[in-house]
């Protein structure tokens, strides 16, 4: 089954009181929900934004991503990328919240469309993984 | 006391003359020539009762009337023969053969009585007529009985004969009609009883004292002669037994054969199917017992009522016309069902049919069909039709307004081109997404429907506008979000128009199409966003629809009118030729520019017909130019598209003699945006056929060098923006001398379009520009002046 990477980011829609602790019970439930489809991926929230990276079967990423579309709790759905992919670049992470605000706020990717941001964010979140696990 | 003492006493009289004044073997074979007899009169009896009404029954009547008639009296005289009263006896021929006659005559009036006149009444009275045939005929017999002695009767006996004899004949009759079966099976032998017990009361009523001095009488039968005469009557007896109980065994057979026939043809039969007697069921097929889960035997003998609640008798089931009921069946579901009644006629008794037909399966099918009537099958969203039944529920007559309700119609952009190059699948797999995302966009309580192609609308209760417009927000942003459809990334838009009742329609009607308004006002604002009706909007709409109705008139009257802009040398000022500008005078409205009816005819699909009109006009008006003079025409981005073009032009030039060389087709940048190779292809044909095709506008938009690599434009024409900033303006003047250097790197020629001042021109010339258009040389005027214009020059240069 080809793997398929997809990147994309959007603004948050959340009262920013409880924003955080929404966005962590998002990524709970994701990551048990990716672990039965075989999404790994990863999800950064900061500055009322979010970018996340999911990869998997190309219909587990489709079907993913229109749920998340469907999702109100963030607007202004813009996809970086869709395309094949060699490997699983977060394979072991079903979904991983990564980064605090002042590690990444000013280095947040600009502008967007084009395969140069989605390199940018991939690397930003990959940069941002826990750094005990990330794989050698 | 004294009575017990009688009837003991009358038992023992009874016994003392059966077992000592007779032998008793041969009375047995007269209980059993009487048995046999009496059990076949019933037989055959049944057999008449079977048989159709005519000859068949009353011959069989008349065998069975013989039969008991001969019974009866076999009975008696083998009875008597076994009766010893101790003195030798003879038979009188007389009243012998006329005691068989009387039992003949008598036994079948009583039958003629009870089959005559059905009932208790009719069995009752034929009962003692028939009873009365045994004791008739016994005494008769034994007027005949001849003994060398004298007989001495006792009275109570004779009574008590007579009447045992009507009483179980009696009760034989009405045990034959019994309901049940064992009752009906006694008849025979109720029958027999009161054979033997009027024969035996009567034997015992009598005694004989011997007289020497009597004689027995000549001529009467010997002991010896009756046996004869009997056992004759006694085989007759057996003969119609047998052949009675042969037919009536064949008679039960078929009959039995006819009830399996009926219960199979029931069976197959896919209705239920109820018999009822009266009102307890007596019969069901098996479609009823699946229908009801229960089995054949617990249903049997229940009243009809327990099956069909609300239906008391059978008799309330109308015959040949259907009702409509509910059966409950084992669970205590009640099942809709219809139902039709049919009388039949079963065995000796008319029964009620009544069949049984499920409605479950029509009726979910009605519901279902009622459910597709109201869905849009792609999506499952409920369809316009729903939608506008919902909208009538709301405002219709009688609805009670709470608040307010809105109505957002929405529409997909550029939902269209996805349809036509990505296949009918891809549009209708993105359709049902839209559906899921538009759905993920409602709150508790909005409706949303899908009206047909790519429309979309939701009704909502809001408090206020700022309700809606947020609701039409998120419409939008949702339905704007990309879609991943089998790897293909889709980008879709959606625009929205919302009215609210009551305020902007009171009417579904007239909501609907304020919400259609303020949809196109969406769509005019440049799709992607929300309008709120306004009545305004109303106006404009009209006045935009009116100023259709007059381009259209316009055209067909051919209103619209060409002029021509000159274009001179820059270097010589000579005159090169002119563009053809259409122009459009209206009586009320004045002259409506270009750039109002351009874009209208545009959208509503006219400007390929004005495009051809002013192509030809422009053709003719050229032909009557001197020289070589060309005439520029402009084809807008649409006619490219339109097939037959090159044909169209070719036979413009032909019609009005025009050389190729002479004509200008000017297109611009937008033309060539998503081309696909036909409009480059189209242009490279009208080139080859040595017509010019120049770039207009050159500078604004796309600006894209690629497209002018891509054609071998035979001229740039730089936008009248950058001449009126140039020559002050840097960053225009920079412009231009960019795009002069490309044209003659490219090898194509430059037009300077707008030239007002004479600073433009000079900065022009200096450029490089190799033609100049404008104000400075001329206005656009009308075909004469600018043929008058270029014959006169002409004439000047010549002259
Ligand atoms: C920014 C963002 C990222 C999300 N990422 C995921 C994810 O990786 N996996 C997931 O199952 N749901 C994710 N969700 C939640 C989905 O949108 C959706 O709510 C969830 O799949 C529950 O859908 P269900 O109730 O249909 O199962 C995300 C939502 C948001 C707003």
């Amino acid at each position: 089954m080809m793997l398929y990477r997809l990147v994309y980011r959007s603004r948050a829609n959340l009262p920013e009181a409880s924003a955080e602790a929404e966005v962590a019970d998002l990524v709970a439930r994701a990551r048990a929900a990716n672990v039965r489809i075989g999404i790994t991926g990863a999800l950064l929230h900061v500055d009322g934004q979010f970018l996340q990276a999911i990869e998997g079967p190309l219909e587990a990423v489709e079907a993913l991503f229109e749920k998340i579309c469907s999702d109100l709790r963030h607007r202004d759905v813009q996809l970086l990328e869709l395309a094949p992919a060699e490997e699983r670049l977060f394979g072991a992470w079903a979904m991983e919240q990564v980064g605090r605000h002042e590690d990444v706020v000013d280095r947040l990717p600009l502008s967007v469309g084009t395969a140069a941001t989605s390199d940018a964010t991939l690397a930003l979140l990959r940069a941002q993984l826990p750094r005990l696990q990330r794989p050698g | 006391m004294a009575v017990t003492a009688g009837v003991q006493g009358a038992f023992d009289t009874l016994a003392t003359c059966l077992t000592e004044a007779h032998d008793l073997r041969i009375v047995a074979l007269a209980a059993v020539i009487c048995t046999i007899g009496m059990h076949s009169a019933y037989a055959i009896g049944g057999v008449v009762a079977r048989s159709p009404r005519g000859r068949d029954q009353l011959l069989w009547g008349a065998a069975g009337t013989l039969a008991t008639a001969s019974a009866i009296w076999a009975t008696h005289f083998i009875a008597m023969l076994a009766y010893r009263p101790g003195v030798p006896v003879a038979f009188a021929l007389d009243a012998t053969v006329g005691s068989f006659f009387l039992a003949v005559a008598l036994v079948g009036l009583g039958s003629l009585i009870a089959i005559g006149r059905p009932g208790p009444g009719g069995r009752t009275l034929g009962g003692i007529v028939s009873g009365l045939a045994i004791s008739a005929m016994h005494y008769t017999g034994m007027a005949g009985y001849d003994v060398p002695g004298t007989l001495h009767w006792k009275p109570s006996w004779v009574t008590a004969s007579v009447i045992s004899g009507v009483f179980f004949t009696v009760a034989s009759g009405h045990a034959a009609w019994s309901r049940h079966r064992l009752v009906r099976r006694s008849a025979g032998t109720l029958l027999m009883l009161g054979v033997c017990a009027a024969h035996f009361l009567g034997m015992a009523a009598v005694t004989v004292t011997p007289d020497p001095f009597r004689q027995i009488r000549p001529g009467a039968l010997s002991s010896e002669t009756l046996l004869v005469l009997v056992t004759n009557a006694a085989l007759l007896v057996l003969a119609l037994a047998l052949v009675a109980v042969f037919v009536s065994v064949r008679f039960e057979r078929r009959r039995r054969a006819e009830e399996r026939r009926l219960r199979d043809f029931a069976d197959v039969a896919v209705e239920g199917l109820l018999i009822c007697d009266g009102d307890r069921i007596v019969g069901l097929n098996r479609s009823l017992e699946q229908m009801l889960g229960r089995s054949r035997d617990s249903v049997l003998g229940r009243s009809l009522a327990e099956i069909l609640p609300g239906i008391a008798a059978a008799a309330d089931v109308p015959v040949g016309r259907e009702r409509d009921a509910t059966v409950t069946d084992a669970d205590g579901t009640s099942i809709p069902v219809r139902i039709v009644a049919q009388d039949i006629a079963l065995g000796d008794s008319a029964h009620r049919v009544v069949a049984i037909r499920d409605q479950r399966e029509r009726l979910s099918a009605e519901a279902e069909i009622r459910r597709l009537a109201h869905l849009d099958p792609l999506t499952g969203l409920p369809n316009r039709r729903s939608f506008g039944e919902a909208l009538a529920a709301r405002l219709g007559p009688g609805a009670r307004l709470v608040g307010r309700v809105a109505l957002v119609m929405l529409d997909l952009d550029r939902f269209k081109p996805i349809n036509d190059t990505l296949g009918h699948a891809m549009g209708d797999a993105l359709l049902r997404r839209v559906a899921g995302r538009l759905s993920a966009a409602l709150r508790e309580g909005d409706l949303l429907a899908r009206l047909g192609g790519d429309e979309f609308a939701v009704l909502a209760s809001v408090a206020d506008a700022a309700e809606a417009e947020a609701l039409a927000d998120r419409l939008i942003e949702i339905a704007r979000r990309p879609y991943v459809i089998d790897g293909h990334v889709l980008e879709i838009g959606a625009s929205a128009g919302i009215a609210l009742a009551p305020a902007d329609g009171r009417t579904p009607d007239a909501l609907a199409q304020s919400a259609d308004i303020a949809l196109y006002a969406a769509k005019e604002a440049g799709r992607g966003t929300w309008r709120l009706f306004e009545t305004e909007m109303t106006m404009r709409r009209q006045q935009r629809r009116d100023l259709e109705l007059d381009l259209r008139r316009a055209v067909a009257r051919r209103e619209l009118q060409v002029h021509y802009q000159p274009q001179v040398d820059a270097a010589t000022g000579a005159f090169t030729g002119a563009e053809a500008l259409v122009r459009w005078h209206h009586a009320e409205r004045g002259t409506v520019p270009p750039s109002v009816f351009v874009p209208l005819a545009e959208e509503i699909g006219l400007i390929g017909e004005i495009g051809t009109f002013v192509l030809r006009r422009a053709c003719e008006d050229a032909a009557q130019w001197p020289g070589t003079l060309t005439v520029a025409v402009n084809l807008s981005p649409l006619q490219l598209k339109e097939p037959g073009l090159v044909e169209t032009v070719l036979a413009i030039l032909g019609e009005t003699g025009l050389a190729p060389s002479r004509l200008e087709l000017e297109i611009t940048e937008t033309a060539l945006l998503h081309d696909d190779g036909s409009t480059i292809a189209t242009l490279a044909a009208l080139r080859a056929r040595g017509i010019q095709i120049s770039m207009d506008d050159f500078g604004t938009g796309y600006s894209s060098l690629s497209h002018l690599s891509r054609f071998p434009f035979d001229k740039i024409k730089i936008d009248r923006s950058f001449i009126q900033l140039a020559p002050h303006h840097a960053n225009s003047a920079s412009i231009v001398r960019a795009i002069t250097t490309l044209g003659r790197r490219l090898g194509m020629a430059v037009t300077a379009e707008g030239v007002e001042t004479e600073a433009q021109r000079a900065f022009m010339l200096g450029e490089g520009a190799s033609q100049l258009q404008g104000y400075l040389i001329s206005r656009p005027v009308p075909a004469d002046a600018v043929a008058e214009l270029f014959r006169a020059h002409s004439r000047v240069e010549t002259g």
